[in-house]
């Protein structure tokens, strides 16, 4: 009846010291994708604004730098869950 | 002098004299001189563009400075956590991500906040664009002949390194003091605004 001891417990990806750190991490990562979603909000209405030759690649960064924190706090959520 | 137009050089002013070889430069930069690809939302028809000025690059240092700690960060945060029982490789790598990612988000970041904070002089008004924070921007006007006294001051160490300062534009509109932060060359900026002043009160702009 040993393997019925356990099935009760749930093994939590975020608990212990180790889980306040993972925790402190994934606020950080939510935090920093929302800065990046405002940023771009933000172009767009300043490329209204001021209206340049250049507005269109400012404009594509943002979408770049949106993308980039997208993919990649996806990809730092997974690696933080499964370390 | 074929970038400027005819109605600036009549009054034979000394901000032509110190602008005139950089007239029509097109490249994004902090100082730029009768710039043909440039509007704004409110221009008018025949309204030129004498100058868009942003702030100087050394402004910035403090954000590079931040920007080689979050790349050099993950190195110290992986030796911090080496000694945490239960963190294994995995996530190092996701933080060490993390902290990669923050570096270029502060370098796109402070570009973007360079780019969008910008100081326009035109024949007819004056605009200062700031966008410090992604929640706030603020974009605000004043008519050239509103203004009352124009002055600029160095501001600290690197400011006399690098050459740039404030310029502080009281006006006697609703926001009475304008102000270009950090701008490179503000005596110039001084000399354009008093002389389009002087040019816009004898009705020759």
């Amino acid at each position: 009846m040993d393997f019925l001891d356990g099935i009760n417990t749930i093994n939590w990806p975020i608990a212990g010291t180790e889980g306040v750190f993972k925790l402190l991490f994934l606020v950080i990562i939510f935090g920093y994708v929302i800065y990046s979603f405002l940023l771009t909000l933000r172009v767009r209405i300043l490329n209204d604004t001021v209206k340049t030759s250049s507005n269109k690649t400012m404009l594509l960064l943002s979408y770049i730098h949106l993308l980039l924190a997208v993919v990649g706090g996806l990809f730092s959520v997974i690696l933080i869950l499964v370390g | 002098m074929g970038h400027i137009p005819k109605k600036f050089l009549k009054g034979k002013k000394s901000f032509i004299a110190n602008l005139s070889s950089e007239a029509g430069t097109n490249r994004v930069g902090s100082f730029g001189v009768f710039p043909t690809n440039i509007s704004f939302n409110g221009q008018d028809k025949g309204e030129s563009v004498v100058l868009v000025v942003r702030r100087h690059p050394a402004v910035f240092i403090p954000q590079y400075f931040l920007i080689l700690v979050l790349l050099f960060a993950p190195v110290l945060v992986l030796s911090v956590f080496r000694d945490i029982e239960g963190l294994n490789f995995a996530f190092a790598l996701g933080v060490g991500t993390l902290f990669l990612l923050l570096a270029i988000s502060t370098a796109i970041d402070t570009f973007l906040k360079w780019y969008y904070s910008v100081n326009i002089v035109t024949d007819q008004r004056i605009i200062d664009v700031d966008f410090n924070n992604v929640l706030f921007h603020r974009f605000s006007e004043a008519q050239l002949e509103k203004i009352e006294d124009v002055s600029h001051a160095p501001s600290g160490l690197l400011s006399s390194i690098f050459d740039y300062g404030d310029v502080y534009i009281q006006t006697a509109g609703t926001k009475p003091e304008f102000e270009f932060t950090g701008v490179p060359r503000p005596r110039d900026i001084q000399d354009t605004l008093l002389d389009l002043l002087e040019l816009k009160q004898k009705g020759q702009i």
